[in-house]
């Protein structure tokens, strides 16, 4: 919504590295992450190399051919195993000329990127509805340090004020001035603490 | 949205009471402008065209 400031996180292996940005604009912003499972050849291929030489950590490899789901994941695997196949067929058609990718009829989904594109499990497509492109970046193995990063930029959580956590008085609504005056007087004369007394909203003519 | 001058005159000094007890005074606002021509300054504005549309 309005006056939001989206942030995504993605996670590695543990300790491993954290990255994210910060996305700047103000406007109506439209955020959305999907997971998709299928993966061209050559993705399986480059997916292959990079877990011999450990570099890619299992939750983002999730394929039937590779079988590095970790044991609480099976019960899933069936409907990723069904989607990831459609998909693949779907991709094979287009590939082989089959269907015409323009024509909606035949319920196809268009490839989102060039087909030598790396396709990953994770996407995310992000729309200001006015700006422009400005993010901020931030990478760092440790937690704690990567949300130091993220908390430089954007400022650190005050502390509630104490009046805050206090208590607070409110009715809908008092009458006059005088009834306050009154509700006031009261908590002092029954030894009743409190910090903060609420007006609401009849104390506006015309809302 | 106006303050109700009749109903809740005088509550600056209201406040600076709560002041020296070390209490805090909240006011609900529901921060629009009532579409009602017989609220004058919905009326005003609407007569001046001070409205962006």
């Amino acid at each position: 919504m309005y006056g939001s400031w989206p942030f995504i996180l993605a996670k590695y292996k543990e300790d491993f590295l954290l990255a994210g940005f910060i996305w700047n604009n103000p406007s109506e912003t439209y955020v959305k992450l999907t997971t998709q499972n299928y993966y061209n050849k050559t993705q399986l291929l480059i997916n292959e190399t990079l877990i011999n030489n450990e570099l890619l950590i299992n939750d983002t490899l999730i394929n039937n051919e590779t079988s590095i789901n970790s044991k609480e994941n099976i019960s899933n695997e069936t409907t990723t195993n069904e989607k990831y196949s459609t998909e693949l067929e779907k991709l094979e058609k287009l590939e082989r000329g089959e269907v015409n990718k323009y024509d909606k009829s035949n319920n196809l989904e268009q490839p989102k990127f060039e087909e030598k594109l790396i396709k990953t499990d994770k996407k995310t497509v992000w729309i200001s509805e006015s700006g422009i492109i400005d993010i901020s970046l931030f990478a760092d193995p440790k937690i704690i340090n990567f949300y130091f990063k993220f908390h430089k930029l954007i400022g650190f959580a005050n502390l509630p004020p104490l009046f805050s956590l206090g208590y607070h008085q409110s009715r809908w609504n008092y009458k006059d001035t005088q009834d306050l005056i009154e509700v006031d007087k009261k908590f002092d004369e029954h030894n009743i603490p409190y910090d903060t007394i609420w007006l609401d909203i009849e104390v506006i003519i015309y809302y | 949205m106006t303050w109700d001058p009749k109903h809740f005159g005088k509550i600056d000094e209201f406040i600076e009471t709560l002041e020296q007890k070390k209490r805090n005074l909240v006011v609900i606002v529901d921060p629009h402008i009532k579409n009602d021509n017989y609220y004058p300054f919905f009326y005003n504005a609407m007569q001046n065209s001070k409205f962006i549309t």
